[in-house]
């Protein structure tokens, strides 16, 4: 019955798991305590610079590198089909949202996107039905794969599709972090799951502090 | 049903053996269901989760080996698992309560996967959940309908 293991498509598999890869060496390499701070999952002081990259979010507005600029961005990537982590994570990402709130200034510049890994499902109508549903004031991106795989590949996203079911409906495995995106548009942290949205909160405080001094 | 309910599952099980008289008590049956409940999903959520805990009161093994909805076209049997950063969603042939333990559904873990729902489901609203078990019985039992949180799975454990 479990014929979902047989996966067929691996779009930006390899590209990606060679960024997570990389990321990974680079962490296990800055091990120093006295050089690096001890934020987990921090890429400074070498955060990674973003390409371009050609998307459109649930407006229809379209959504590149510079919609990143200017700005902090949470990023996630997920699927409106998915049940389980996607609401949980979208709900952590509202709970963060909420806890920046609290202080109005720590709010300001601060957006929240999640980008589709499903783009054949999630319609523009499907995204933005789902993402105000969360918050209205996030974001949803999607856009065909050659476009979605400009973003993926540079982040270490990885997304495979299942094999459809006889109904057609299939399943997607996809990466389960969160990104801190910083306002020059460089990766510079990854949240990984389980998230704590309070901690998320403290730690993008940490990161926000350190990179300002 | 509160989420005060000082003992939710004995709740449950009375619910089952007033509201369902033609299915398996959870005495007979051999396993209790706690807390369950179904996370709502936005207006145009073509799939739901659902959660619970199963406890197995008996001194053996006890399986589920299948889940409908009358409220959904379709239920499956999933578990959420990280690997290396990637989260996955798998189908489960059967669920296995181990003698006098429980299992745990729960959000970033194991799940209903509620597929195709008749009608737009929002928190209030209440849909009936039937489990089959390894023994032949099925359990029915009505599960609410509410919102998820961020904080819920925070003291998930694998
Ligand atoms: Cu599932």
């Amino acid at each position: 019955m479990l014929r979902r293991n047989l996966r067929y498509a691996l779009l930006s598999l390899a590209g990606g798991l060679a960024v997570v890869l990389g990321v990974q060496a680079y962490l296990g390499l800055s091990q120093d305590p006295q050089a690096r701070p001890q934020i987990p999952g921090l890429l400074w002081p070498n955060p990674k610079p973003i390409g371009e990259f050609s998307l459109t979010d649930h407006r229809g507005e379209a959504f590149g590198l510079e919609s990143l600029k200017g700005q902090w961005t949470f990023l996630f990537f997920g699927y409106t089909n998915c049940p389980d982590v996607c609401p949980v994570t979208l709900a952590v990402m509202n709970h963060v949202a909420n806890q920046l709130s609290e202080e109005p200034a720590k709010q300001d510049n601060v957006q929240f996107a999640f980008v589709t890994v499903d783009p054949e499902r999630d319609t523009q109508e499907q995204l933005a039905g789902f993402i105000s549903y969360f918050n209205e004031d996030f974001v949803g991106v999607g856009g065909p794969d050659d476009k979605l795989v400009d973003l993926t590949r540079q982040l270490g996203i990885v997304f495979i599709r299942s094999k459809p079911e006889a109904d057609g409906s299939y399943l997607v495995d996809h990466t389960a972090s969160i990104l801190l995106v910083n306002p020059s548009g460089e990766l510079i942290a990854l949240f990984r799951a389980p998230h704590d949205p309070v901690e998320m909160a403290q730690r993008f405080d940490r990161i926000r502090e350190l990179v300002k001094s | 049903m509160t989420r005060n309910a000082v003992w939710k599952g004995q709740l449950t099980a009375l619910l089952i053996l007033t509201l369902a008289g033609t299915t398996a008590t959870a005495v007979e049956s051999g396993l209790v269901i706690g807390e369950p409940w179904v996370r709502e999903g936005p207006p145009n959520a073509r799939v739901l989760a659902g959660y619970m805990v199963l406890r197995n009161p008996t001194g053996k093994i006890q399986t589920v080996v299948g889940a409908s909805s009358p409220a959904f076209n379709s239920v499956e049997m999933h578990r959420t698992e990280v690997e290396e950063g990637v989260a996955r969603m798998r189908e489960q042939d059967q669920l296995q309560i181990p003698a006098d333990g429980q299992l745990a559904l729960e959000p970033g873990g194991y799940h209903l996967m509620l597929m195709g729902a008749q009608q737009s489901l929002r928190a209030g609203d209440t849909v009936e959940i039937v489990l089959e078990l390894g023994s032949g019985a099925k359990l029915s039992f009505p599960a609410p309908v509410r919102k998820g949180t961020a904080q819920e799975h925070a003291h998930h454990h694998h």
